[in-house]
């Protein structure tokens, strides 16, 4: 039977629960294993993601990753947090590639990109058509 | 554009600026190669419906196609090297389209719509900006009416024993090298020399073929001022499968624009074998389940879905009507491989051409025994169907009659005489590539043959024979001819008439 990387999430988070640190290994040994036996190892990375959502929305966090051109400003999270009205797990990243402004990725799924970068893509388009 | 215009442009750009920020739902690249990609995320994208892939070098195209429990697989329709793993991905809430108008003949297009002829953007900005789905429902039965105008061809043994129909789909059907698209491209040149008729839009759509070859049938049609109604959608092979595998509905979401507009519009796809390879290969990229030589379960569907959008519309439906001419290439001469038998089911009718024909110098090889048009009858006009009854019933008496031959050491003087006319129909139906023959003419010469004004003639000298009478029948009684295009009828002192004419030629030889 092919199980979805949902699926297979939803059992290692269950196999985990309420083990110490020495038997989770060993869950994790034949986690991997059974992977392999069933020729899903390239799914792994996959099946973590979908673990981290899960792990995270049980303990009421959303994941918001931040990206902002240079470090970043004292008092952002704060202000995300604030909005959000959440319990936050916040990522952050550097890219100068964005010129100004700041992008801002919700769950994974909701993008709120205020970057200069995609202003400029945007005029420069409108060039091109 | 001067750099008065950027900097103006700019300008008004900046001055007009506002600063929209939304929130929009993204998706992410799992994994990608070969024109394909998986995307977590974009739980409500729908099937068919437009993507974008946010890459470093900018927007890339693509097409959600495969919606499965964890992920959506896309098709990539550009440069895929550009996406990587991770990149964002957004929905564009709309289904892929093509830009449609009458700017488009005359030029070369890919698979999208995007000008590859090197002659500058298609629309200027004064044009309409009418956009087509590339895949769209078929007209339904009430918006359809019976096919009864005839296309022709211009081909001699097409037009008076396999006769097509504006709004039919008929199967060009055989091996390699064998004379499909010099079928096709004879009645692409044909429809503009069709004198009576509205001259139908072709659109030829050249699935996986050469770069080279494209080029060339470019060049002849442009020599034979075919282009002047002509499109040509080009996915040549070094295009992904992707766009092998949309040029097709793309041109038919062209061909329907005329077809709405009340006009005749005709596709030629070159070839749907190519075409079922690319579905077979993203279909295989994609993981979905393979089934008879590989190809995925739904492969029937790909193609009844793109031709039964050929179709004759009534009246009230604008009275346009969109011809089908599909190309299927077997291998060594096997009709009943998958692919095939699907499409042959499908249309309304098959040329088959013959390797053996071809080779005994039979141009074009097309075997009339084989070969069937099912409702193009119907759209036969009376002159030629009533000389082409009589020729079809000759040469199925040709063909039995030559079988027991064979074996037959001495031949009474009825059978010898159906032989030798039957040989001679067969010399008739003889015709050089980009030759296309005015309707007109087919009727005189095929009346010519039935009625025993080339009896008596060796057969390799037909052909010159024939050429010179119909020479002839146009120099000195043209207006027998005329009378016969004007009309579309043979009536019994029309063939009278040609009768004499015919009588007076033979005299002069």
């Amino acid at each position: 039977m092919k199980y979805s990387n949902k699926q297979y999430a939803q059992a290692l988070q269950g196999a985990l629960t309420g083990k110490d640190e020495k038997k989770q290994k060993a869950v994790l040994k034949r986690f991997v294993q059974k992977l392999h036996q069933q020729r899903g190892i390239y799914r792994l990375n996959l099946i973590l993601k979908e673990y981290e959502k899960k792990y995270l929305q049980e303990k009421g966090f959303i994941k918001v990753q931040l990206e902002y051109p240079e470090q970043l400003p004292a008092g952002i999270k704060k202000e995300v947090e604030k909005e959000l009205k959440h319990k936050i797990y916040f990522l952050e990243k550097t890219n100068p590639k964005l010129l100004g402004g700041i992008k801002i990725l919700i769950n994974d799924e909701i993008l709120v990109d205020a970057t200069a970068k995609r202003q400029l893509d945007k005029i420069f388009s409108s060039f091109k058509q | 554009m001067g750099d008065s215009n950027i900097v103006e442009k700019l300008k008004k750009e900046l001055e007009g600026y506002k600063q929209e920020i939304k929130a929009e739902k993204i998706g992410a690249v799992l994994e990608v190669g070969d024109g394909i990609a998986r995307v977590s995320g974009l739980a409500d994208v729908s099937s068919q419906e437009m993507l974008e892939f946010q890459t470093e070098d900018g927007p890339v195209t693509g097409i959600a196609f495969n919606l499965e429990e964890d992920a959506v697989g896309a098709i990539i329709l550009g440069d895929y090297l550009k996406v990587r793993e991770g990149q964002a991905v957004k929905h564009l809430g709309r289904v892929l389209s093509v830009r449609v108008g009458t700017q488009l003949i005359g030029r070369v297009v890919d698979a999208l719509g995007n000008p590859v002829d090197g002659q500058g953007p298609i629309f200027g900005e004064k044009d309409g900006e009418i956009f087509y789905p590339v895949e769209k429902l078929a007209p339904g039965v009430t918006a359809r009416e019976p096919v009864k105008t005839p296309l022709h061809t211009g081909i001699k043994a097409i037009d008076s024993i396999i006769p097509i129909g504006r709004g039919q789909r008929e199967l060009i059907i055989g091996d390699r090298q064998i004379g499909k698209t010099s079928i096709v491209i004879d009645t692409i040149i044909n429809q503009g020399k069709d004198k009576g008729r509205q001259t139908p839009i072709c659109i030829y759509v050249a699935i996986g073929q050469k770069e080279s070859k494209v080029a060339k049938i470019v060049a002849t049609l442009k020599e034979q001022g075919a282009m002047d109604y002509t499109i040509v959608v080009s996915a040549p092979s070094s295009s992904p499968a992707s766009l092998w595998f949309l040029a097709a509905y793309s041109a038919t979401a062209m061909g329907e624009y005329f077809m709405q507009k009340g006009q005749d519009a005709l596709v030629v796809y070159d070839d749907l074998s190519k075409h079922a390879w690319s579905y077979r290969e993203l279909s295989l990229l994609l993981r979905r389940p393979p089934g008879r030589e590989a190809y995925p379960g739904d492969i029937f569907y790909i193609h009844s879905r793109l031709l039964e959008r050929s179709a004759k519309l009534n009246k009230e439906n604008g009275g346009g009507s969109l011809t089908a001419l599909p190309i299927i290439e077997t291998q060594l001469g096997d009709v009943s491989a998958y692919i095939p038998t699907n499409v042959i089911s499908i249309t309304d009718g098959q040329i088959y051409l013959e390797p053996e024909l071809f080779y005994q110098g039979m141009r074009p090889a097309v075997n009339v025994g084989l070969s069937v048009s099912r409702v193009g009858s119907s759209a036969q006009t009376k002159a030629m169907k009533k000389v082409a009854g009589k020729l079809r019933l000759e040469l199925a008496q040709f063909r039995e009659l030559a079988a027991f031959a064979q074996f037959a050491s001495e031949l009474d003087e009825s059978t010898r005489r159906r032989l030798e006319r039957g040989e001679i129909l067969t010399e008739i139906l003889k015709q050089n590539e980009l030759a296309p023959m005015p309707f007109e003419k087919q009727v005189a010469l095929i009346y010519a043959g039935t009625s025993g004004a080339f009896d008596g003639i060796k057969p390799e000298e037909i052909q010159s024979r024939g050429e010179k009478a119909v020479d002839y029948l146009d120099k000195m009684h043209g207006d027998i001819l005329k009378t016969i295009r004007d009309s579309g009828e043979f009536s019994s002192e029309t063939e009278a008439a040609l009768k004499r004419a015919l009588e007076g030629f033979k005299g002069m030889q």
